[in-house]
């Protein structure tokens, strides 16, 4: 089976960028396709999870409770700060977890979607996002 | 009649023996890995000075982390117990 057009953000993709946070939750970018929800519904049944549901009536995005001690939310084509899933992609570095190769969101695409989001949860972490770019900076 | 390496029989030196033994001479790598944090948060400092030294720690150290040691997922098994 060909791979899962997906990329990982929020702050998972915080996490893999070095950026000192936690999270409660694993979020993807998937481009929207008959194929990718396929693969998702399949990925759902191999985490022992029902197949991926709205969050909400008004919402586009996607869960998946499994297996997992943290739920996985997936966000099609496009996420806040007007970023599509190719313009993400195509900043997003491969980074090797577990055997597996993952594209992982630039820190930079994490911070604008958290700016442009402006929930209270992302307005909490945007600084310690914000210092890590910085720092990050610093070392390159 | 030459050095009588291991025949030593203060504790302390005993222990820095086989402590030292035990890793070939070279310190931990933990012990290496968190000289190398030090060492860049000092050069780092100056050119941030708004970051909260304690924060700047946790960023360079993250940083310096290879990729999986970055995040921890956990995952619940089977049997219902979580495991990293």
């Amino acid at each position: 089976m060909a791979r899962l057009e997906a990329v990982v953000i929020g702050n998972s993709a915080s996490m893999l960028n070095g950026a000192p946070v936690t999270t409660q939750d694993i979020d993807l970018l998937v481009r929207d396709t008959k194929a990718n929800r396929r693969k998702l519904a399949r990925f759902a049944e191999e985490i022992g999870g029902s197949s991926p549901r709205r969050v909400s009536e008004l919402s586009n995005v996607e869960y998946i409770d499994g297996d997992l001690a943290v739920p996985v939310e997936i966000h099609f084509n496009r996420i806040a700060g007007g970023l599509t899933f190719s313009s993400v992609r195509s900043r997003a570095q491969l980074v090797a977890v577990g055997g597996e190769k993952l594209a992982v969101a630039a820190l930079a695409d994490v911070i604008r979607s958290k700016e442009a989001a402006n929930r209270p949860k992302d307005r909490a972490v945007l600084p310690i996002l914000r210092d890590t770019m910085e720092v990050k900076k610093k070392l390159e | 009649m030459g050095r009588k390496g291991g025949r030593s029989r203060s504790l302390e030196k005993r222990t820095a023996a086989r402590r030292n033994g035990a890793r070939g001479g070279r310190p931990r790598d933990a012990e290496r890995f968190a000289r190398k944090v030090e060492d860049v948060c000092r050069e780092l400092a100056p050119q941030v000075p708004r970051i909260d030294p304690g924060d700047l720690r946790l960023i360079v150290r993250c940083l310096l982390l290879p990729h999986e040691r970055r995040a921890v997922f956990v995952t619940r098994r089977q049997d219902g117990r979580y495991v990293f």
